[in-house]
């Protein structure tokens, strides 16, 4: 924390190299939120320096009531919603009801035993991910990539730490589930 | 085994916060139980992959594009907000004086201020006094802070136009 005020102090007093330091420190996680949430890889890197140039603004406003990371992410979160609701794409499906069942979204090509070839499992994983609402998304990135807490996702994404929690089960039981439709769980899970 | 199985909640809370986050009876459950302990491994293997996930690249001068456009996009300054206006009077100012013979309004003006005040010129002669120490005349100083002041109004004019942003004070 010291630390991060140090360096943003530095890049308010002016200095360029302070800034290309903060990108180095901050761009995975905005690289994580971005990619998860809008689908269009042209637009990703754009939108990405976008971010990163709305917090450099707004840096002399930030008053260290909450942790960078925080702060950073929410900026990124809330940049992506922007742009998704211009390209009127949702992102905030129904996720009231129950687990939703496996859909039909289009799969690999079965074997005669009913299950998918796997042959790239991290590939097959990152495509369900994918096909998980933006939210679960989101929440299971910040959790497994990022290392965050309910607590800090809630605080990104302005929602209760329960129903974070919530999300993030539901999100792994959907994406197991329907992994373990497609392909053989001793191929899957080596 | 005669107790029911875990379930995926369960699961997930012991992946998540280890064997005291189930509580003793479940726990000695899964220690005991191959079928659960299969379906503890299968999230165990699914949460490495989500750990290790990849493929969120930027391009390599990420950080060089985004200083680029912040360079473009100077940082919001409370200050402009009275650098700039008071910096567009001291441009007119000195526009009227070098194109326009206001002396007599001055004088008046000046007489004004100065009963106004009490302080007769006051004023004006230590600053006249200042800047004659400084060996300047009022004219050049005005003349070259006027100039200074269309510089930079110019240059945020410019950075404005090309970010296609609002006009001024962006
Ligand atoms: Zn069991």
């Amino acid at each position: 924390m010291d630390q991060d005020r140090a360096l943003i102090e530095r890049i308010l007093a002016g200095d360029t190299a302070a800034f290309t330091e903060f990108i180095a420190q901050y761009q995975r996680l905005v690289s994580h939120i971005v990619y998860r949430m809008i689908d269009n890889a042209a637009d990703r890197e754009d939108l990405s320096q976008e971010v990163f140039v709305g917090i450099y603004r707004g840096l002399a406003e930030f008053r260290f009531e909450s942790k960078v990371s925080t702060w950073v992410g929410r900026v990124a979160y809330y940049r992506c919603l922007n742009y998704l609701e211009k390209m009127k794409t949702p992102l905030f499906e129904d996720l009231s009801g129950e687990d939703q069942t496996i859909d039909d979204v289009a799969g690999p090509a079965l074997r005669p035993d009913g299950y998918a070839e796997v042959q790239d499992v991290a590939a097959r994983v990152r495509e369900e991910i994918g096909g998980l609402p933006g939210q679960y998304r989101v929440i299971v990135t910040l959790y497994h990539l990022d290392e965050m807490s309910y607590a800090e996702i809630g605080e990104i994404m302005k929602l209760p730490e329960g129903t974070v929690k919530s999300y993030l089960f539901r999100a792994r039981k959907l994406l197991k589930k329907r992994l373990e439709a497609k392909y053989r769980p001793e191929e899957l899970w080596r | 085994m005669a107790m029911t199985h875990l379930n995926d909640e369960q699961f997930q809370e012991f992946l998540d916060g280890g064997r005291q986050s189930l509580g003793e009876r479940l726990a000695q459950h899964l220690d005991g139980c191959p079928e659960c302990r299969l379906k503890v491994a299968a999230y165990r293997a699914m949460y490495r992959r989500l750990t290790n996930d990849a493929g969120f690249d930027l391009s390599v001068d990420f950080a060089a594009s985004v200083m680029r456009r912040v360079e473009l996009a100077p940082r919001r300054n409370p200050w402009l907000w009275v650098v700039y206006p008071a910096a567009a009077l001291i441009a007119v100012v000195t526009a009227l004086y070098f194109f326009v013979d206001l002396s007599g309004t001055f004088g008046r003006l000046g007489q004004t201020i100065s009963s106004i005040t009490g302080m007769e010129n006051a004023v004006v002669n230590s600053l006249n006094g200042l800047l004659e120490g400084l060996n300047l005349k009022p004219s050049l100083v005005l003349a070259a802070g006027g100039m200074l002041v269309a510089f930079a109004l110019l240059e945020r004019l410019f950075f404005t136009l090309r970010r296609g942003k609002a006009m001024f004070f962006a």
